[in-house]
């Protein structure tokens, strides 16, 4: 009964956020007209082009071309380029000043994400500008001609970034509160069961701390001295070798590994944790998801000996603090939950299949390189691979903790939604198929 | 109403796939779905078992090996989920199926007295109650702080004795451990579950020796090859076992 009315409901409101989602195609002009945004236009004589080559505006190839607007005075949330474009790996920063006579700075920029349908060219700006100048930055084979620019528009086009925004994370997100809503009185007797094994959790934890460092004449500090010469060889590595324009490379590393690592410990421990457990497994009633969950929270404990380093290297490259750092543990709350549900898909995959493990050390080597930790975000934006960094999850914890302890900045309502649904999805999921196959466990181990 | 089961069994199925034709890696599996050799055979362990067991009563489980006594014991204790049939438990149980189940043999006795009542849900602070008497009873004062490894098989299981009497719980499982031990540990044991069930602690016992099950028990299940042969009174029961014994 519950069942048909969850189905329905989420159905239901899936297509009419689709047909929503569709009408107001895109999400620009829905919250254009909306916040009453002012809808200006430019012509190619009112704008300024430095740097570009052939006549202004028409026709150029775009080797670090500006396109300077003046008399902004409004809040940008979009820009509009219309004209003719070929490629699609620009590099795209926005300079902006808020006051009249006020020159170009660093301070005052953003790397914008824009997307492109050949005839015109959709920037998210979300700035407050007195006047703007884009920089479009050196990719050899992109074209572009601009015949007029247009602020805050309100025509529409449809582009598969609203249906993300409109109807699936709307959808998504409804399914969560309902399944909870629905189903919630029937999670109490488990909370209880689940608070009278917490001390199971503490004694397995110690214990694998104790293991973990016993044997080791430097004990607790291996944690905090690992990641510690690992920034050290990465950063003479990369400094070197490889360079990127990074301010703070070691820490912009360290920051990122702290929490990727984190969630492959967690995963790849609770992996193999049922199957190690066997031997309680098969002598006491004990409920299995303390076993992967245990293997969490230890990773989560080894964790913040890893902060530790973090601030070690922060101190010696003088990162400035940021009174936003003392919110890193939201971050890891999210990379947590998530970290916990996909432990508990690979620990009951396992049980019935060992191989996982060999397939998953290779999944997780894929999946490092496929996220910005060694790399700067921006690098995958302009080779065209910003899709894939919208659908790894683990691009939003890395850059979440990187804006809260690097930069100081507060991560946007759309980036704690990404995180929360990531995290949820994977937590709901985790539950259902482990839920379905841990009666089988105990024949196979 | 308050119930008097405090365990019931109702119609208890327990199906294993035979180990020989089990598929353990995911390249297995593909293979020999591709070749269409996944077929799977079934073994009965426990074939529709029903009967209860009140508050405060003493069970016995006997039978031949193989009979389905430990299955049977494994389902009460929720280790294992019938694969049909419902068990309803209405208490907290203490499990002594096999000894020093949930011991880490790296640790020292103490440490394992409090990891062993985590396993069996009981807090730190709940097991730093019933510390002396576990070392009271279990005779090992100047032990408790060596890591078990360096242990006897005896030391140990008065040690697992020890914890899963001294918890109080009001159902507790046994699977042929009294046979552990000296004599005097055995009569030990003995008096100890002699006392927990005059405190109204419900016990359920398997165990090979037909005299012990004769001094402890009220009642009896007789199982074999999964099905029970009969239920009743100990001496009844135990004299039928006893002439298919002599046959």
């Amino acid at each position: 009964m519950k069942k048909k009315i969850f189905v329905t409901v989420i159905l239901l409101f899936f297509i009419a956020s689709l047909a929503f989602s569709i009408y107001y195609p895109s999400r620009d002009n829905f919250s254009n007209i909306k916040n009453g945004l002012e809808n200006k236009k430019y012509s190619i004589d009112e704008l300024e082009f430095p740097g570009w080559y052939g006549e202004d505006g028409d026709y150029a190839s775009m080797e670090d071309a500006q396109i300077i607007i003046k008399d902004v005075g409004t809040y940008v949330s979009s820009i509009k380029l219309s004209g003719n474009y070929t490629g699609k790996n620009t590099h795209m920063q926005i300079f902006y000043t808020t006051e009249q006579g006020e020159p170009f700075t660093p301070e005052k920029s953003k790397i914008v994400s824009w997307y492109s349908t050949g005839s015109r060219i959709y920037i998210d700006a979300d700035i407050e500008a007195y006047s703007l100048r884009i920089d479009l930055t050196e990719q050899r084979d992109d074209e572009l001609s601009i015949s007029n620019i247009e602020l805050n528009d309100r025509t529409a086009v449809f582009s598969i970034n609203s249906i993300a925004k409109w109807c699936v994370l709307p959808t998504i997100l409804v399914g969560i509160i309902l399944f909870v809503a629905l189903y919630f009185r029937g999670i109490k007797p488990y909370l209880d069961k689940f608070k009278q094994y917490m001390p199971l959790v503490t004694n397995l934890v110690s214990r694998d701390l104790k293991v973990k460092y016993r044997r080791s004449v430097l004990g607790f500090l291996w944690s905090i001295l690992n990641p510690l010469l690992m920034a050290l060889v990465i950063h003479t590595v990369f400094s070197r070798l490889f360079r990127f324009d990074i301010q703070y490379f070691a820490t912009y590393y360290l920051v990122g590994s702290l929490i990727f690592n984190f969630v492959v410990e967690c995963t790849s421990n609770a992996l193999g944790s049922v199957i190690s457990a066997a031997a309680l497994i098969k002598k006491v009633y004990i409920p299995k998801y303390i076993f992967p969950f245990q293997k969490c929270v230890f990773a989560l404990v080894n964790m913040l000996f890893g902060c530790v380093a973090v601030i070690v290297v922060m101190l010696i490259q003088g990162v400035p603090f940021h009174a936003t750092m003392l919110l890193f543990f939201v971050p890891m709350c999210y990379a947590f939950v998530f970290a916990y549900g996909f432990g508990l898909i690979l620990a009951a995959a396992t049980v019935f299949f060992r191989d996982i493990q060999h397939l998953y050390s290779v999944f997780t080597a894929v999946w490092m390189y496929l996220t910005p930790i060694i790399y700067p975000e921006e690098m995958l934006l302009s080779n065209g691979l910003g899709i894939i960094m919208k659908l790894n999850p683990m691009y939003y914890y890395t850059h979440y903790l990187r804006s809260v302890v690097m930069y100081g900045t507060l991560p946007s309502l759309e980036e704690n939604i990404m995180c929360i649904v990531f995290a949820l999805v994977m937590l709901i999921a985790g539950n259902i198929v482990f839920k379905k196959t841990q009666d089988k466990f105990i024949l196979h181990i | 109403m308050e119930n008097d089961n405090i365990i019931e069994l109702r119609n208890v199925f327990m199906k294993f796939r035979m180990a020989s034709q089990r598929v353990e890696t995911l390249k297995e599996f593909v293979i020999r779905t591709l070749k269409r050799q996944l077929s799977f055979e079934d073994f009965v362990a426990v074939n529709d078992v029903s009967f209860d067991v009140k508050r405060g009563e003493v069970v016995g489980l006997i039978g031949l090996n193989g009979s389905g006594k430990s299955t049977t014991l494994k389902i009460i204790s929720g280790i294992l989920k019938p694969s049909s049939g419902s068990v309803v438990i209405r208490g907290k149980i203490s499990p002594l199926i096999e000894l020093g189940a949930g011991f880490d043999f790296d640790l020292t006795a103490r440490e394992n007295v409090f990891l062993n009542g985590a396993v069996l849900g009981y807090s730190k602070k709940e097991m730093l109650e019933k510390m002396d008497e576990i070392i009271e009873f279990s005779e090992l004062h100047d032990f408790m702080d060596t890591p078990i490894k360096n242990f006897s098989s005896g030391m140990v299981a008065r040690l697992a004795f020890a914890i899963a009497t001294q918890i109080d719980p009001e159902i507790l499982i046994v699977d042929e451990i009294l046979g552990v031990g000296d004599f005097l540990f055995q009569q030990k044991c003995e008096q100890r579950i002699n006392k927990m069930m005059s405190g109204g602690t419900t016990v359920v016992i398997v165990s090979h020796s037909i005299e012990q099950i004769e001094r402890l028990c009220d009642r009896v299940v007789w199982l074999d090859h999964g099905k029970v042969v009969m239920i009743g009174d100990t001496h009844e029961v135990c004299a039928q076992y006893r002439n298919m014994e002599n046959r």
